[in-house]
């Protein structure tokens, strides 16, 4: 192949969107793998210690747009302690030295600070779009820095952060001559903002096509914004406090019907019953619906408004929606590929949720339904093999049974029978999430049955050792697995070593594994970085006196070329 | 020279003809090309193996012989050629400290050359790595790995034993595997796990069938008591980011479940969350009202409750029905702004005076003391009045 001319080759990698396919050709041979990496313009990074900045930014001198995650997904639920790292300063300071064209930038769970933010507006004069997802930090005044010193920013993308408020001046950052915005997400902020301020913003920007609104923003606010931006194409609604006798809701209604290419909606914050109604004239044309920060919008309000969205594809709703609901949704959202149901009261009786009826109302329903999320109280093995049945096409399946250890209610069994039948439907499954009372038993289906499995979360399971043998020998294309809870110890975790490097990571808390195996672990596979978070009080050194059988609680296994990291805080040991 | 695009798509044609021997239908276009290198690169890749002179044409056909084995076979043959060894692929890398070094030290040249001893294990390997990636193209492709190997289809897990003994008995046996399961449970309950479901299933399956008695049915969930009684919080349990676990707390929804869950916590709640009153008078109107702070949380917020608070007053000052008073609601549009009739101003505990606003929300209500709503003229004689104060307070300063 060495005779193919390299602007033929390049010409054809063009086509090559997905990272694995770009990887793969450049494993080639040499003259390919020279042609992808100076074409290569997004940079996907999956594991922020895999591997130094440095390197990324040697490789890919071409790159404009570059996506890292840091921390471990459990941290999403608080299982890893506040300074554990993954820090964004490294990778934006050598984004500064070698990539100055940088356009876009996306950081999921990483710590930014208002500084590193700072560094990121005045060093990359192309700077196009900043999504941050579920990251830490930084306040106000970082957004304000980004808004002052981007000039030409487009997309400006807050997912679910911890953003401390330093006041409400930052939007007013954006200069008057700032008109080039197409997407600003601020919902998760706590703060309000300056609404005249926001409300000019708006109406400079012509593309703006995504706005999505904090819960401060006020309905009086998102009229003018409705009003100044009818080619909105998706919409977080920002509070929507607003009694339905006012004028105001009139305003509002009158705003709506003139969206006509609405077709995400979300926010709702405050929305009260009956004031959903200003929202049907846009409800045909939803594609993407999301009323799970609603928690007052109960089951009837869902359903009225449920039943005109025909096209629905994704759909995100609190369990308040009940059984009842979710047999609207079926029956009328035949398009439906995404569900999620997130539980809208969990520390009440659960008095208003969903249960396994649901479930297999929307699965006979929705036969496109590819993705789902659902919390309950119960499910039954029953359900899940009619579920696997109705919808072989699952890329996503996550259930979550909200009390540990619970069994089939009717028949007492464990759930073993029900996710079997999922794993062995469901082909292409790509990501699945277990729950409920389980033995060893559906480890055997998933390792026999789960070939294209790539991220696996299990909590409360299992019985033994070979439970988590089967996953590690069955499951080709893991990538990503985390434990907890389950009985789960060394001979599990050293049967197989270098396993882990073909794995993005493992993360094993409150199991069996001891010091002693973890340490064992690192010795045999030099290019894991194997780390255990210790969060007992008085112990910060590995030396002192303590026995390799005490068992590690919190245990992170990950390959990397980096090697050990230099930013690990006291509490973490590297072995 | 640059070829065009029909010259180039034309040799193309004749190479990956040659290459893949593959007969392309004519309209076979670039996009195609692409999916298609995608697809047999991932084919063709080698799966780990500790046989260097293994070619990739081989091991699919034996992947394709070994398709009818079981999974226990299969994993048998796994163990043997992972059997603790790196997969092939990171051998390549002889030296990684000098590797890391490399780039730093002099570019993509020096990186090159370092690995060209290991070029004729590429060569045996048929598809090999290229020089100066091998590091990265090990982590990034490794993935690709896993995903050549044998496509093995699974017969029944019970049809024969293999490396676990126990896969027939799983197949016979699901009872006895619970009970065993369940016994584990209640050595774990013995072990002071404090989750409470622990007690309620030590003991077996009877057990079990008392309290987990749910009618098939029911509506609802297994509300029995002995299952969901104030769960004590485990860590991380159940899966929610925090904001959602909160979610019910701070809406206006009428019944607010409180972490407690315990009616008599709530009252007790309710009443230790003390009002912050504070006084706010309005220019012009001589009655003064209080309002609680502790009830909004939001400036908006507190803006529309002023004007519910002086609405009425204001009107009958100007000898008018409330309702229909546009001239009196208007004077409450813009109390945040400064740039209307009215401005809502406050004197804070250090007895400034502040224009209400400018500091977070929290910020605010921790520090005011009481409110005023003034008309906007005014705020000029009052910025004369503290800018007087101000130049007192630096004369006093350099005095010293």
């Amino acid at each position: 192949m060495t005779y193919f001319p390299e602007e033929v080759v390049e010409h054809i990698f063009d086509f090559l969107g997905s990272h694995r396919d770009r990887n793969a050709v450049s494993t080639v041979c040499k003259a390919w793998y020279h042609v992808e990496r100076f074409s290569r313009r997004n940079v996907f990074v999956g594991n922020c210690y895999a591997i130094r900045p440095e390197r990324v930014m040697a490789r890919f001198p071409g790159m404009k747009s570059l996506s890292v995650k840091g921390k471990p997904h459990f941290a999403d639920y608080n299982l890893v302690p506040y300074d554990w790292g993954g820090f964004a300063l490294p990778w934006i300071n050598a984004a500064v030295r070698r990539c100055p064209g940088l356009e876009d930038l996306r950081l999921k769970r990483m710590v930014v600070t208002d500084d590193d933010l700072d560094l990121l507006a005045r060093s990359f004069p192309n700077f196009r779009s900043l999504v941050l997802v579920s990251c830490e930090g930084f306040s106000t005044d970082g957004l304000a820095a980004i808004a002052t010193y981007c000039r030409g920013l487009r997309e400006l993308d807050l997912q679910e952060n911890e953003v401390e408020d330093h006041g409400r001046q930052w939007l007013s950052c954006f200069h008057e001559s700032c008109t080039s915005l197409v997407s600003l997400n601020f919902a998760c902020l706590k703060g309000e903002v300056n609404a005249g301020v926001l409300e000019r913003l708006v109406a400079r920007c012509p593309n703006l096509r995504s706005l999505k609104l904090n819960r401060a923003v006020s309905v009086e606010s998102l009229n003018e914004i409705v009003a100044r931006a009818p080619y909105l194409v998706d919409l977080g609604t920002g509070s929507f406090a607003v009694d339905h006798h006012t004028d105001a809701y009139q305003r509002l209604m009158n705003s709506f019907s003139k969206c006509k290419s609405l077709s995400s909606l979300s926010g709702f914050w405050e929305a009260s019953p009956h004031c959903l109604d200003a929202v049907y004239p846009v409800c045909i044309n939803l594609t993407v619906l999301n009323m799970s920060y609603a928690p007052a919008i109960q089951a009837d309000d869902l359903i009225k408004l449920i039943s005109l969205c025909f096209k629905l594809q994704k759909l995100w709703v609190l369990d308040c929606i009940g059984d009842k609901g979710l047999a609207v949704v079926a029956s009328t959202c035949k398009e439906l590929q995404e569900l999620r149901v997130f539980p809208s009261d969990i520390y009440g009786a659960g008095a208003t949720s969903v249960t396994e009826e649901g479930l297999v109302a929307i699965s006979s329903g929705c036969p496109k339904l590819n993705s789902l999320l659902y919390f309950c109280y119960q499910m039954t093995n029953a359900a899940l093999i009619t579920v696997a049945k109705n919808c072989p096409h699952f890329t996503r399946f996550r259930l979550c049974i909200l009390d540990p250890w619970k069994p089939d209610p009717v028949t007492n069994q464990p759930l073993d029978e029900g996710f079997g039948a999922i794993v062995r439907s469901c082909k292409n499954l790509r990501r699945l999430s277990l729950s409920g009372l389980l033995t060893d038993q559906v480890f055997l289906y998933i390792g026999l049955y789960a070939k294209c499995l790539e991220m696996l979360s299990i909590a409360f399971a299992g019985d033994s050792d070979k439970g988590m043998v089967y996953i590690l020998k069955g499951c080709k294309n893991l990538r990503k697995l985390e434990i907890r809870d389950c009985p789960f110890g060394d001979f599990a975790l050293l049967n197989d070593v270098a396993k882990y490097e073909t794995m993005r990571s493992l993360w094993m808390s409150s199991c069996d594994v001891t010091l002693g195996g973890c340490k064992a672990l690192a010795a045999k596979m030099p290019r894991l970085n194997v780390e255990i978070i210790n969060e007992s009080e008085g112990s910060d050194k590995l030396e002192e006196n303590i026995s390799d059988l005490h068992k590690a609680e919190k245990m992170y296994v990950y390959r990397t070329v980096a090697g050990p990291r230099n930013d690990a805080p006291d509490f973490v040991w590297t072995l | 020279e640059k070829r065009s695009v029909g010259e180039k798509r034309s040799l193309f044609h004749d190479l990956l003809s040659g290459f893949f021997g593959l007969i392309l239908p004519p309209r076979f276009g670039f996009e195609d090309l692409a999916s298609l290198v995608a697809g047999a690169t991932r084919a063709f890749l080698p799966p780990p193996s500790s046989d260097p002179t293994s070619r990739p044409g081989t091991r699919v056909q034996e992947a394709a012989g070994r398709s009818s084995s079981t999974f226990e076979l299969a994993m048998e043959e796994d163990l043997e050629n992972r059997g603790g060894a790196c997969p092939q692929l990171l051998d390549l890398i002889p030296n990684e400290s000098d590797w890391m070094m490399a780039p730093e030290a002099s570019g993509e040249g020096r990186g090159v050359g370092g690995l060209d001893d290991s070029e004729d294990k590429k060569l045996e390997l048929k598809l090999g790595l290229p020089g100066g990636g091998a590091e990265e193209a090990a982590v990034l492709s490794l993935g690709f790995f896993s995903k050549a190997s044998k496509t093995t289809t699974t017969t029944c897990a019970g049809a024969r034993r293999g490396l676990f003994e126990s896969a027939e008995s799983k197949s016979e046996g699901p009872r006895q595997e619970q009970q065993a399961g369940f016994l584990q449970l209640q050595s774990r309950a013995e072990s002071g796990n404090e989750w409470p479901h622990k007690a309620v299933w030590a003991g077996g399956k009877a057990d079990l069938q008392q309290s987990h008695a749910a009618p098939g049915g029911a509506a609802g969930p297994n509300t029995s008591s002995q299952t969901r009684a104030a769960p004590a919080p485990v860590v991380g349990w159940p899966p929610l980011r925090s904001f959602r676990k909160n979610l019910s707390n701070s809406s206006v929804k009428p019944s607010v479940e409180l972490q407690n869950d315990n009616v008599e916590m709530k009252q007790k709640f309710d009443n230790n969350k003390k009002g912050l009153l504070v006084k706010i008078n309005m220019d012009g109107i001589p009655i003064g009202r209080k309002v609680d702070l502790k009830t909004y949380d939001n400036y908006e917020k507190l803006s529309l409750a002023v004007k519910e608070l002086f609405l009425g007053l204001l009107a009958a000052q100007k000898d008018t029905p409330e309702n229909e008073n546009e001239e009196a609601k208007q004077a409450f549009v813009g109390l945040l702004d400064g740039s209307r009739e009215y401005t809502l101003v406050y004197e804070d505990n250090e007895g400034d005076k502040m224009l209400v606003g400018d500091v977070p929300w929290d910020m605010f209500v921790s520090t005011v003391k009481r409110l005023r709503v003034l008309k906007s003229s005014d705020l000029a004689a009052l910025r004369e009045q503290s800018a007087g104060k101000e130049q007192q307070l630096k004369v006093e300063l350099n005095e010293k």
